[in-house]
């Protein structure tokens, strides 16, 4: 199947960007990727950066949980960067249950999140 | 002169009877010219209109009544022989009394016709209508000297009348505007609507503001637009129900609006600031109540600062909060919530014994959100957070040296 | 509610697929800004109409609806009016769907109570059998 957004290899990190407008249809196209090419590439952490979304619904919220839960369960960490502030602000208004998602501002500090990540998963382990 | 055949009315006598019911219904001055134009018959009206008596009149061309100006004109001959050819006509201008006074008339010529259907004279009914002339007058002075623009619409939805604010407005000579159907000063996109606004309006025509609700917009002759402000009213004429519009210019008012909005805007950001405390590190002090409106407005700005700073650590200081009440505490912990989202971790501080109580007590759910009673211990406890960080990144790279150290 | 007339440029669309959910977005995106609303109150509304807009899709019979985007006018301040119309199966106790964790199917409940939050007002006219409308205005502050 062809790619449908490009997904960047860093070492042993994954980074995918979504932009503008995705109807639902992509969205799931882009969930089924990219838990393939986790599986497959064994990354140790992904970045999903969504500052290029200037709206998240409740669907593509959800989406992005079920995401990092199965990027959880092959091992791995997710962690979404790029929230915009209204965004955020519709996200918890909308009251869409998002609390164990793993969050940063930017690529700088959600690469540093998976190192931390990953080094708690190390030692408790 | 013959006599009437006996046991029929007299002609004559017929004649006076009609013409004093004529007059007194119709409010008209009534006299007879015969075919040259020659005053032949006059009643009490007349003189009383026109101040001459009847031997004074009689015999004399109708241009007696003329201005000179007219007369120089030939219009008596011209009105006579309009009539002569087209039958009743009416025709308006300054006659002269014989005190030599002048006042507006409204003249009917009608011609009269004989038993074989000629004509055998005409009859001429005079009203003085000089009164209304003023009030057009006064009328028209006081439209030219509004302030704002005006603009009457006939029935049919033409324009009627132009003045010259509107003019000056709309940036056309009023000649191009009367006949021309009112939309040609909206704005195209309008248009469809606004034949079936003036429909409304005349089924119930009152005196009211044009399109509340509505922004409204005038097109000038050059299609620029500018945002105006209508009042209606209806204006009862002999010639039906006209629409006076009344429009201004309210380009500056909504400029100031906006500048007004600006303002309150800015007074609301100054007085809650967001501070930058730390490398990473930023400080909301919460004085005062917190209304909706407030809350979303601290909440925008932290998020946004958060961005711009790069913010990883946010302290919410609540010491200036008097009571924490269910609405705060839904405020703090949204707050919260958004910032989580954008990576930022959150520490409350300023929280004393008692508020730590009211908010268990709420059970509202702060996850967690870990509280200091001082800010000083906050910013304290922010940096362990960024040190413990760093330090992890430092052992990570460290770790990776001493890989490729070996 | 105390909103009044609008203006000639109301934006119709019919929802009948899922590809129509983008269109309603930036047709309620392009009024909002058309109307002053800052990007915050602008993603709410738009946030809120694509919950509502996936109602009908999910809800409603044969999945249809339509949707209209106007901006309206009150004292002093302007906004954006949001319509939904469908001919689904109703809800018969809107009290009920507006509390949180409502929901008939699977999914996070019908999306009123989130969608009702975004906005300044939003009404709700409802019977069962006989289809719904919602109504939801942002207004700017």
């Amino acid at each position: 199947m062809t790619e449908i957004i490009p997904i960047l290899r860093i070492g042993e990190t994954l980074l995918i960007s979504l932009q503008g407008e995705l109807d639902d249809a992509t969205v799931l196209r882009i969930e089924e990727q990219l838990t393939r090419e986790v599986a497959r590439t064994c990354a140790t952490g992904t970045l999903i950066d969504v500052s290029g979304l200037t709206i998240v619904d409740s669907f593509i919220a959800r989406v992005l949980t079920r995401i990092a839960g199965m990027i959880r369960l092959l091992g791995s960490h997710a962690v979404i960067v790029g929230i915009q502030p209204a965004v955020a602000i519709t996200l918890v208004e909308l009251g869409v249950p998002m609390g164990h998602l793993n969050t940063a501002l930017n690529a700088e500090q959600g690469m540093a999140l998976l190192r931390r990540l990953r080094d708690d998963g190390d030692r408790s382990d | 002169m013959t006599a009437a055949p006996v046991g029929e009315p007299d002609p004559r006598v017929r004649l006076r009877e009609l013409e004093t019911l004529l007059e007194a219904f119709a409010g008209h001055a009534l006299f007879r010219l015969d075919l040259d134009g020659r005053v032949a018959g006059w009643t009490p009206m007349a003189e009383r209109l026109l101040g001459y008596r009847a031997d004074e009149a009689l015999g004399r061309p109708v241009a007696f009544l003329y201005t000179e100006e007219d007369r120089a004109a030939r219009s008596p001959a011209s009105d006579l022989a309009a009539a002569r050819e087209s039958g009743r006509t009416e025709v308006e201008g300054w006659r002269v009394r014989k005190d030599g006074s002048r006042f507006m008339a409204n003249m009917v010529f009608a011609p009269i016709r004989g038993e074989r259907g000629e004509v055998t004279g005409l009859a001429v009914a005079v009203r003085d209508v000089t009164g209304r002339l003023h009030a057009e007058a006064m009328f028209r002075g006081l439209l030219e000297t509004a302030p704002d623009g005006v603009v009457i619409v006939g029935p049919d939805g033409r324009i009627r009348i132009v003045n010259r604010q509107a003019e000056a407005l709309f940036g056309y000579e009023r000649e191009e505007l009367i006949g021309k159907p009112i939309e040609v000063l909206i704005p195209e996109r309008f248009r469809d609507r606004h034949d079936a606004y003036r429909r409304d309006y005349a089924r119930a025509p009152r005196i009211r503001p044009m399109g509340i609700g509505l922004e409204l917009y005038g097109r000038r002759r050059d299609g620029s637009e500018f945002p105006v402000e209508i009042s209606l009213g209806p204006l009862e004429t002999d010639q039906g129900t006209l629409v006076t519009a009344v429009i201004r210019d309210v380009t500056e008012h909504r400029e100031q609006e906006q500048r007004l909005q600006r303002q309150r805007d800015e007074i609301m950001e100054l007085s809650t600031p967001v501070i930058q405390v730390w490398d990473k590190v930023l400080a909301l002090p919460i004085i005062g109540t917190l209304d909706s409106l407030r809350a979303a407005r601290l909440t925008e700005g932290l998020l946004q600062k958060i961005a711009d700073d790069q913010a990883e650590i946010i302290i919410l200081d609540i010491s200036g909060v008097p009571t924490i009440d269910t609405q705060v505490a839904q405020h703090l912990l949204k707050t919260v919530q958004a910032a989580t989202l954008m990576g930022a971790e959150s520490i409350l501080s300023g929280v004393r014994p008692e508020t730590a109580q009211a908010m268990v007590h709420l059970g509202i759910d702060f996850g967690r959100l870990r509280s200091r009673s001082t800010l000083r211990d906050a910013l304290r406890l922010a940096l362990r957070i960024l040190a413990d960080r760093a330090g992890a990144a430092q052992a990570a790279t460290g770790m990776l040296r001493g890989e490729q150290g070996r | 509610m105390a909103t009044d007339l609008t203006d000639a440029e109301a934006i119709v669309l019919g929802i009948a697929d899922e590809s129509d959910m983008i269109h309603v977005r930036q047709a309620i995106r392009q009024v909002a800004q058309r109307a002053g609303l800052g990007l915050v109150d602008q993603t709410k509304i738009i946030t809120a109409g694509s919950e509502l807009a996936r109602n009908i899709l999910v809800h409603a019979t044969g999945s249809r609806g339509t949707v209209r985007v106007e901006r309206v006018r009150e004292r002093g301040r302007q906004g954006v009016r949001v319509t939904f119309l469908d001919k689904g199966p109703g809800i018969p106790d809107v009290e009920r769907a507006l509390a949180d964790g409502y929901s008939t199917t699977r999914s996070l409940g019908l999306g009123l109570p989130g969608a009702r939050r975004l906005s300044d007002e939003m009404t709700i006219t409802s019977a069962a059998g006989t289809g719904t409308t919602v109504v939801i205005v942002k207004w700017t502050r």
